[in-house]
């Protein structure tokens, strides 16, 4: 059997994902990524909800398509980057999107050579 | 003659429904565009995991930006609901299923979950096909 190099997990993150109206989403990435968020994916969605009848006029000013963007930040930066984005996005407008915070058990990713050499290793 | 319409007759779905709380994981996978679908037949041939997802999504990252990149990574994204026994076999395999190892082709993460129900499939349906295998 091949042995396999062992991988350097990362753990005390969070993952935030924030659903906003189509178009919304790199507002909401550019706000993030400001707050000091190394990256962001943004993908389509399609959303559903009370808009038919309570929102907007008629319900036809909002959109049902979304745009979900997942970004992984660490704990101590989580609260800033998450109220930055909500601002950004204005969600604390009816309609126009939700986001949520979730712990991450843990995550992995490319750690250069040299920066985990210096952090070194911890068990 | 007539039917009885109410009260509406109460089905008993306890059977039926997942347990209130169930040790799974999500395992979201983010990689270069192209290799999804690959590891999906590898999750469920390999593994027989057949509670899997793939879907499309842009990326940017500090690093894209770094190179004046002006255009976004196309990506893709595996999610895998696995039983939280299997959850750290199915990680390390995804890992490096995915080459996540590699510069720039993105991360994998793994969420605890409250509830979940994975895909059931018929008792007659094999979880994959063994002669594949």
């Amino acid at each position: 059997m091949k042995g396999r190099e062992e991988i350097i997990v990362l753990t005390d993150a969070m993952l935030i994902t924030c659903v906003v109206q189509r178009g919304a989403g790199q507002t909401v990435v550019d706000a993030a990524m400001e707050a000091g968020a190394q990256g962001a994916t943004v993908f389509y969605a399609q959303g559903t909800g009370v808009r038919d009848k309570r929102l907007g006029v008629l319900g036809v000013t909002i959109t049902a398509e979304k745009e979900v963007v997942l970004i992984a930040v660490p704990s101590d930066q989580a609260d800033h980057i998450f109220e930055r984005m909500y601002l950004a996005a204005k969600l604390d407008t009816p309609g126009m999107g939700m986001m949520y915070m979730s712990p991450l058990e843990k995550m992995a990713t490319y750690v250069p050579q040299d920066l985990a050499a210096r952090y070194g290793r911890h068990d | 003659m007539f039917r009885k319409i109410w009260p509406p007759a109460m089905v008993d779905t306890t059977n039926r429904l997942p347990p209130q709380h169930t040790e799974h994981r999500l395992i979201t996978c983010i990689m270069p565009a192209g290799r999804g679908i690959h590891i999906l037949e590898r999750l469920q041939q390999e593994k027989g995991i057949v509670s899997a997802s793939v879907h499309h999504a842009r990326g940017v990252s500090t690093s894209s930006l770094g190179q004046r990149q002006f255009y976004f990574a196309e990506k893709q994204l595996v999610v895998a609901l696995v039983e939280a026994e299997r959850a750290d076999e199915i990680f390390d395999f995804l890992y490096h299923a995915c080459g996540i190892k590699e510069k720039l082709a993105g991360m994998i993460v793994m969420e605890r979950l409250w509830r979940a129900a994975p895909l059931a499939l018929a008792r007659s349906q094999p979880p994959f096909d063994s002669e594949e295998c």
